[in-house]
């Protein structure tokens, strides 16, 4: 108990729960769900919100009934996978737009959630066994967490890595890219579109399960503004590593997730408050999305083509210099 | 074999009005047939493809290949029959992924999709396929199908569209948006894949011309009606002129527009 309390305090003295580094792993799991439906299949999925609550409500309560948290931790994948499921039928098969989608299964699942908790809107873990204190008993509180997220993180990583090049994992791609060719090619293009949604938030329950056992709870409002920061990270990850191709892509969205958090305690030292965070990500993600238009403001245009000229300007000057240069030489010959 | 029995689709344009966009339309097409569809905007070319394809479902009537009725097979099932190349060189690749991605995706046309990998063990049967259409493209199976130019990616589409000889391959003005000369390269590139894969392909073109030279049938719609089908003798004395004078007597009125657009 003792140890749990040095836990707590810890993590208060950071103001946010726990490390970024071990926030940024665990999330990453998350971060890779919302890569799936934003980047690969091009579908703005709010389901997150409440997959994410979802997972963790799952694996809260299945612990809490004794059952081993690996399986806990399952369960809220499979929990957040039929979310997905959900939401995915809901588009595809009712037709209802994908926005709506999301939200109707996210407004759907807060009740399935304080349902799956047993009415209660939050459930704590404190005294049991979960998988972080499995592994900080046995490597150490400092390290225990980071590396069972960076385990879980990096195997997701590379099963995806690998699925997305499989001939099921090219279809699933051409589904976000171009529906009508590869429907085509022979696709059920809806079956893509739910499998794509449940994997994703699958993924995310998953990172919701373990999210609880890091924080030792549960709880109904975890879920709020998952998304966005999902968004957020994976913004942030191709924005500074402009990946190439799909294995750089996921490792810039894990990368991002970290890069997120360090951001989001950066802000904290800054003295923005905790309850501030979700104003910070959301201007963070308009930034990001909005960083192509605002080079057409006439203001920054100006700045910017000033500098693109005096780029070419100097481009100019050193290739006549090298022209200059290679006449001579030539005249040399 | 390609059957069309009796089919009929109407489209509701909205406030009660309706377009009858193909009617009691009767077609059948046999094995190494190569037609080419001429007619006017709206008359029907477009649809009836669309409907070979599965794109919409019939009102009324029978689509069948090879004496399999597909009639009601949704379109992504069709596909194993079907090949199709679109007008827009965007439509027919997935741009955010490789030249090799792409191909390995069209390789299992209509087939089972497995978590087995989707290239390996494909590079040099890609770089044969490629090495044909003489584009350099062997040399770029990494490079994402987004950097090619429209008529290389028009290329691959068709490249793509045949790899796994389908019965029956659609080619909806496959070359109207591309320049000349690459258009002109894409019609010898169909003639060369045709030619060796013994399909039943039905074109529509804009161009009278290449509707008369290329295949060896050529229809002409109207109103969503075959209004004239011309082939072997007939069809070879048949020049651009006459066509477009049994298209205005067709039509039962001279149409002036019709003239500038498709001579």
């Amino acid at each position: 108990m003792s140890r749990l309390l040095f836990q707590a305090v810890c993590r208060n003295m950071l103001g946010v729960w726990g490390t970024p580094l071990e926030q940024g792993l665990v999330y990453g799991i998350l971060v890779l769900g919302v890569y799936l439906t934003y980047r690969i299949l091009d579908y703005p999925d709010l389901t997150v919100d409440g997959s994410f609550p979802l997972g963790a409500a799952i694996a809260a309560t299945a612990i809490t009934k004794g059952i081993h948290p690996i399986i806990a931790t399952f369960l809220g994948f499979f929990g957040g996978a039929l979310a997905g499921t959900v939401t995915g039928f809901l588009n595809t098969k009712l037709k209802i737009t994908g926005l709506l989608a999301g939200i109707l299964t996210m407004t759907g699942l807060y009740s399935v959630n304080l349902r799956v908790m047993g009415g209660r809107s939050n459930l704590p873990l404190l005294r049991e066994s979960t998988l972080v204190t499995m592994f900080q008993d046995r490597f150490g509180f400092e390290w225990g967490a980071i590396l069972l997220f960076a385990l879980i993180v990096v195997i997701t990583k590379l099963i995806l890595d690998y699925f997305l090049h499989t001939e099921l994992g090219l279809a699933f791609r051409a589904c976000g890219d171009n529906e009508r060719m590869i429907k085509a090619l022979g696709v059920d293009t809806d079956l893509c579109k739910i499998l794509g949604l449940a994997l994703a938030n699958g993924l995310v329950g998953m990172s919701g399960s373990l999210v609880a056992q890091y924080q030792a709870f549960a709880d109904v409002g975890m879920g709020i503004g998952t998304v966005v920061a999902g968004l957020a990270s994976v913004i942030l990850g191709d924005a500074i590593f402009k990946p190439k191709g799909i294995i750089g892509a996921t490792f810039a969205a894990i990368f991002g997730s970290i890069l997120y958090r360090f951001t989001i305690t950066i802000a904290l030292r800054a003295g923005f408050a905790a309850t501030d965070l979700r104003l910070v990500t959301a201007i963070l993600v308009i930034g990001a999305l909005s960083a192509p238009r605002l080079k057409e403001i006439p203001f920054l245009k100006k700045i910017i083509e000033s500098r693109r000229s005096a780029k070419l300007e100097d481009e100019v000057e050193k290739r006549e210099a090298l022209q200059l240069i290679g006449s001579e030489k030539h005249a040399s010959d | 074999m390609l059957v069309i029995e009796k089919m009929n689709k109407t489209f509701e344009l909205g406030g009660g009005t309706f377009k009858r966009a193909i009617r009691d339309l009767d077609f059948t097409a046999a094995k190494g047939d190569f037609v080419t569809i001429v007619g006017s905007n709206g008359a029907g070319k477009s649809t009836l493809l669309n409907l070979i394809a599965g794109v919409y479902a019939p009102d009324s009537g029978n689509i069948s290949i090879s004496s399999t009725n597909i009639t009601n097979l949704p379109e992504y099932k069709r596909a194993k029959y079907i090949g199709r190349v679109f007008q827009d060189p965007m439509m027919g690749t997935a741009g955010s992924m490789s030249i090799e991605e792409n191909l390995a995706m069209s390789i299992k046309r209509g087939e089972k999709r497995g978590l087995k990998l989707g290239v390996n063990g494909r590079r040099e049967q890609f770089r044969t396929v490629l090495k044909r259409l003489d584009l350099g493209l062997e040399n770029r199976l990494k490079d994402q199908v987004r950097l090619l130019s429209g008529g290389q990616r028009q290329a691959l589409t068709l490249m793509m569209a045949t790899l796994t000889a389908p019965e029956v391959l659609l080619l909806d003005e496959h070359t109207a948006a591309l320049d000349p000369k690459t258009a002109a390269r894409i019609i010898e590139l169909t003639k060369e894949i045709v030619s060796d894969n013994q399909l039943i392909v039905l074109m529509v073109t804009h161009n009278l011309q290449q509707a008369l030279e290329l295949g060896n049938r050529t229809i002409m719609m109207h109103d969503g009606e075959i209004v004239l089908d011309l082939f072997g003798p007939e069809r070879e004395n048949t020049s651009v002129d006459s066509l477009l004078e049994a298209f205005s007597r067709v039509k039962k009125e001279r149409f002036l527009d019709d003239r500038a657009l498709l001579a």
